[in-house]
């Protein structure tokens, strides 16, 4: 069972989180998105090719999981979970897998976001998370603190970095007035 | 991927087929529908713009309504407000191609206008009468005034309400002199003429006794054509028609004294009396334009704010050119 000390993020963190996430893959791809659109509005680009989607359609949606996938599996969480200080946790508190990512980034976000109930969920019961949380059993939760991330290594360095000085060289104590 | 995650993926591409499906199922309908759609949108943008070619023309015999209503200008359009000169020609033109029309009934309400655009106008109205043969039945509602009473030449009847304002005869040009108002508001308008008698009226210069004579000239010249227009038109001499107005009002009983009108009744009963006359039961109107998008672009272009200085600047401009008017008063 996930550790009790990771603190769940409820929903308007998580809300704002995403909202950053599409704005910043807006951003990215405004310009690849443009050049699609006009293409496809002057009829350069054959329809659809899946249902009503396009092979630009396609490759957006790609591009979007790619990213999600990507910073999640390798960072543990996207830049707008970082900007809210979120990140993506297993069931075990660890980070989770390429797969489990994989699935919770495609076709459970997709399950998520049917009418958007699978996102309510998370509004309900933090704990228990969205409808992609529960299917692949991961949680997101608010990132330990910075401080206590850097000041393990720094103390560690401290540590190691003490006894290396050379015990013949004074201190900076040499001008104490008590001496 | 465990056992709960992959029933959650067939879950998923259950839907999302079945989502997809249905899309392109009504995508082929809206696609059907689209041809129609798109007739309609053109069909109510053409007919908001109030162009005549929108109109759809009875396909049995019927009566067709011109309304002359309102100062008679050219450039106007329904969208922009004012009088839409070219839609009335334009309608006039689609009922001489159409071989369903059996006669007009030219309504006019109408202080009259721009002379120019009340000539138009008639011109249109005779092309009417001498490529159809069909009549035209006039009627003169709450006003019918010189410009208005022009265009009205061109029928071969004409009824009046009996507190109609009508006849009116004569045409006139209105300037100003703005000197004083430019002086006070110290502004100097400097001019550079070719020739002494160029750019006559220009608002910041009064003018010359030569200036006035050219002008009058120019609209007396333009009365001389009213006359021989409405003594065209009602059977007379210019002569008669000089003497019997001298370009005052006249009310409908008045006028019909004159041999200005035919006739007095109330619309209703001339109505039906030209139906009858013409032997159908179809009296045409085409729709009325957006009058409320019109009525609220004018109030915003009234309610905009102005300086007192601003708005004599504004008068100064609009007051500076002119036309000739056969217009009430």
């Amino acid at each position: 069972m996930r550790d009790k000390t990771f603190r769940p993020a409820p929903f308007f963190p998580r809300a704002a989180a995403y909202l950053l996430d599409r704005l910043i893959l807006a951003a990215v791809l405004f310009i690849p998105r443009l050049i699609a659109a006009v293409r496809a509005f002057s009829g350069q680009v054959s329809g659809a090719v899946l249902f009503r989607f396009t092979w630009a359609d396609i490759l957006f949606w790609a591009l979007g999981a790619v990213y999600f996938i990507l910073f999640t599996v390798l960072t543990g969480s996207t830049l707008g979970k970082k900007a809210m200080g979120l990140t993506v946790v297993a069931a075990d508190g660890s980070r989770p897998g390429a797969l489990t990512v994989i699935c919770r980034e495609t076709f459970g976000r997709y399950l998520s976001s049917l009418l958007c109930i699978g996102y309510l969920l998370c509004l309900a019961d933090p704990d228990r998370g969205a409808l992609h949380d529960r299917i692949c059993d991961t949680a997101v939760v608010y990132a330990p603190p910075r401080e206590e991330k850097r000041a393990a290594p720094t103390a560690r360095r401290a540590a190691a970095a003490a006894p290396a000085l050379p015990s013949g060289i004074p201190g900076d104590d040499w001008y104490a007035p008590n001496r | 991927m465990n056992k709960k995650q992959f029933l959650w993926f067939v879950l998923a591409m259950a839907i999302f087929t079945a989502t997809g499906l249905l899309g392109v199922h009504s995508a082929r309908q809206a696609r059907e529908n689209s041809a129609a759609m798109a007739e309609q949108a053109a069909a109510s943008v053409q007919s908001l713009m109030g162009r005549a070619d929108a109109v759809q023309l009875p396909a049995v015999p019927y009566v067709a309504k011109v309304s002359v209503d309102g100062t008679i200008m050219s450039g106007g359009s329904p969208l922009s407000g004012g009088f839409d000169l070219k839609g009335l020609c334009d309608y006039i033109d689609s009922l001489i191609a159409d071989e369903n029309n059996v006669g007009m009934l030219l309504y006019v309400d109408s202080p009259g206008g721009e002379m120019k655009a009340s000539d138009d106008l008639y011109l249109k109205l005779m092309d009417y009468k001498t490529a159809t043969g069909r009549p035209i039945c006039c009627y003169f509602d709450s006003m019918a005034c010189s410009g208005g009473y022009y265009v009205a030449m061109a029928s071969d009847e004409i009824f009046a309400n009996r507190n109609c304002t009508c006849v009116n005869i004569g045409v006139y040009i209105s300037t100003y002199n703005m000197t004083g108002l430019f002086e006070k508001l110290g502004v100097e308008q400097i001019n550079f003429k070719s020739s002494e008698n160029k750019g006559i009226g220009l608002a910041g210069v009064p003018w010359t006794d030569e200036q006035k004579e050219i002008y009058q000239t120019m609209v007396d010249l333009n009365y001389e054509q009213f006359l021989d227009v409405v003594a065209q038109g009602r059977g007379m001499t210019k002569a008669q028609v000089k003497k019997l107005d001298d370009g005052r009002e006249m009310l409908a009983s008045q006028a019909l004294e004159a041999g200005f009108i035919d006739g007095i009744c109330r619309y209703e009963e001339y109505e039906a009396q030209v139906l009858e006359k013409l032997d159908t039961d179809l009296l045409y109107k085409p729709q009325a334009s957006a009058e409320s998008l019109q009525s609220l672009l004018q109030y915003f272009s009234r309610v905009l704010p102005r300086s007192d200085t601003q708005a004599l600047l504004d008068f100064a401009r609009d007051h500076s050119g002119f036309v000739v008017m056969a217009y009430a008063g």
